[in-house]
């Protein structure tokens, strides 16, 4: 019975690493971007989300509406400043530049909130949970991946049903042909760099209200959304959701098998095994 | 009138790189002179700098001549480390021979890892480096035994009656200094050679390269293999003087990586000259504003805030750094004579330049 609890509690985490893992998937998929403070705006999230609630009181949810919109103004800022120089350059500097961004998030979050870790409280939501015979799933983890499951799938409808996705997708396949079909492809980009810091902020605060959080978190959440586009593939939003859903398998039902082994070691295993037995992930189209 | 049948004539050392190459190797003879004293803060400092130069001269071997751009590097600095710890305290061997075999098994680990890793490109490579030190520093952090001890972490057994402090300390100034000598002439030597031609050939154009004959593999493979033995070694060093070890510190991407892209970016990456200035500026900068009684005063925060804004800066907008650009206005600037210039001899005998290769 163990074990089937930590497989559904592993695809739930998955949920979450997909969401975590979309707005990676976006940026690189459109721009070839790879924004190496991704993980530093999602503990960003979370403490402006804790911040509105000792300020504004009330649920964490209802930060959730505020810091979405500002988290896409926060990623077209990015994308003005920073990320439109960085499209199409030598990969170094997209390193180097998100790094240092990276660098500065980080200790600025450490200067203004310290070294303390914090949680979101979501009050009762957080122990519910239902019981199916002898397996309970908890709410809130299930409420998080269906939040995620709605998020991808607005967005596949949305790249596959407007004339906007239709301009994404020309983006990510062509630059040059679709700029001459008359597609403002900054105006894309700016458009995900806001999708992609938006979902990240959401994937954020629904991380910060199920464990607490602190200002040096971002790298280890960058790194498993990383995994998660890898494992499934490059390219393809479903394809991540199947990476996250591997990861967070990976992770806990080696925890479960292993107990005295950290459970990210095994989400790392599994990403090694994947990069060497089939470098193009599970759903990953042919090397782009 | 000249009879020499070749028109021209290639050009490597120059009057600036001579005179700057002198006064490199003055600078070395003052800092050997400043190890040799016995003041342990001066010995720290000479230390924590070479060790920082290797890595970071490393770092820019990788990044800037090969395009293989890794946050992972603090895998090596920790098993450098670690191995010092196996052989030091597990071995019982002689601490300063114990970098030798610590530095080769870090060579030998650097093979599997290069097979997976670059299965990856660009940004992927990257974090999937990063990835593979997480993974070393949590199987370290597992191994609870003896003499490696787990997360809690150990300190490296150096009796003062085998190892008096003063003299470990200078003996370890000696070592680091000698380290980033050879590190950086190994670079150059490298760059001067065929391998480095092909290298800023795939640099710069990696299927052009592929198509002229380059086998970008094998020179990449042979190069991220020369930066692990170096990066493990300065990692061994950093430890014989600072005792103790914890794997979170040795292979925290915070605690290495971090500051060397901001030491290799601000100095000038794809030069030699610049991790060693951006290695220079960061421990004179962060001395001053550190130190009570400058008029500029940062806390540690805010030192890695506007180091980290500077980096971003000069990727955005300077991406040749503090070195490329000198270099940019004073074409003949150059340290280690790497380059191939091009002299065509004209009729009366002047020489001009005529086209420049590096």
């Amino acid at each position: 019975m163990n074990w089937i609890m930590a497989a559904i509690g592993g695809v739930l985490l998955g949920g979450l690493y997909a969401l975590y893992a979309t707005g990676l998937s976006v940026s690189f998929g459109v721009m070839r971007l790879i924004n190496l403070a991704h993980g530093d705006l999602a503990v960003t999230a979370a403490f402006l989300s804790s911040t509105l609630v000792l300020t504004a009181g009330g649920s964490p949810f209802w930060t959730i509406l505020v810091l979405i919109p500002v988290g896409f103004g926060v990623g077209v800022l990015l994308q003005k400043v920073v990320f439109d120089r960085l499209v199409g350059v030598d990969p170094a500097l997209q390193i180097v530049a998100t790094f240092g961004l990276s660098i500065v998030i980080q200790n600025a979050l450490l200067k203004v909130y310290t070294a303390d870790r914090r949680a979101l409280d979501i009050g009762s939501l957080k122990t519910k949970s239902f019981s199916i015979g002898e397996v309970s799933v908890g709410a809130f983890p299930l409420l998080r991946f269906v939040v995620a499951v709605l998020v991808l799938v607005s967005l596949s409808l949305f790249l596959g049903r407007t004339s906007t996705g239709r301009a994404f997708r020309a983006t990510s396949d062509d630059p040059e042909a679709a700029r001459l079909m008359g597609i403002n492809s900054r105006a894309i980009y700016v458009i995900a760099s806001g999708i992609a810091v938006s979902t990240v902020f959401l994937a954020g605060i629904f991380s910060g209200a199920q464990t607490n959080f602190a200002s040096s978190d971002g790298p280890g959440l960058l790194i498993f959304a990383f995994e998660a586009v890898i494992i499934g593939g490059l390219g393809s939003l479903w394809g991540t959701l199947a990476g996250g859903i591997a990861l967070g398998l990976a992770q806990t039902l080696g925890a479960e098998q292993f107990t005295d082994w950290p459970a990210q070691l095994f989400g790392h295993v599994l990403f090694l095994i994947v990069l060497a037995v089939r470098p193009n992930g599970l759903f990953g189209r042919a090397e782009t | 009138m000249s009879d020499v049948p070749a028109p021209a004539h290639v050009v490597r050392a120059t009057t600036t790189s001579r005179v700057l190459g002198l006064l490199g190797v003055l600078l070395v003879a003052w800092l050997a002179f400043l190890a040799a004293s016995d003041n342990p803060a001066t010995q720290t400092k000479i230390v924590e700098l070479c060790v920082f130069v290797v890595v970071a001269s490393m770092w820019n071997l990788l990044a800037g001549y090969t395009g293989l751009v890794s946050i992972g590097q603090q895998a090596f600095i920790g098993l450098g480390a670690y191995g010092l710890i196996v052989f030091g305290n597990g071995y019982g061997q002689d601490v300063y021979f114990s970098i030798v075999p610590a530095a080769l098994i870090v060579l030998i680990a650097s093979v599997p890892i290069a097979l997976l890793a670059f299965r990856l490109r660009g940004g992927y490579f990257a974090i999937g480096m990063w990835v593979i030190a997480e993974v070393v520093r949590l199987l370290v952090k597992q191994y609870k035994d003896d003499p490696i001890k787990g997360g809690s972490g150990t300190s490296l057994d150096v009796p003062t009656d085998l190892y008096p402090k003063a003299e470990r300390f200078q003996t370890t100034a000696f070592i680091a200094l000698g380290l980033a000598v050879l590190a950086v002439t190994v670079i150059a030597l490298l760059l001067r050679s065929r391998i480095g031609l092909s290298l800023q050939a795939v640099r710069d154009n990696e299927h052009g390269a592929g198509g002229l004959g380059v086998n970008v593999y094998r020179e990449r493979f042979i190069v991220f293999m020369i930066a692990a033995l170096f990066t493990g070694a300065a990692g061994a060093v950093w430890y014989l003087l600072k005792i103790r070890i914890q794997p979170d510190t040795a292979f925290g991407v915070a605690d290495w990586t971090a500051p060397i892209v901001v030491m290799v970016v601000i100095g000038g990456i794809g030069t030699i000259e610049g991790p060693i200035i951006g290695a220079a500026l960061w421990y004179l900068v962060r001395d001053y504003v550190t130190s009570t009684d400058s008029a500029i005063q940062l806390s540690d925060e805010w030192y890695l805030i506007v180091t980290g804004l500077l980096a971003m800066v000069v990727a955005l907008f300077f991406q040749r750094g503090l070195w490329g650009s000198l270099q940019r206005h004073f074409p003949s600037l150059q340290v280690f004579p790497i380059q191939r210039r091009l002299v065509v001899d004209d009729e009366v005998g002047d020489h001009r330049d005529r086209k420049r290769s590096t």
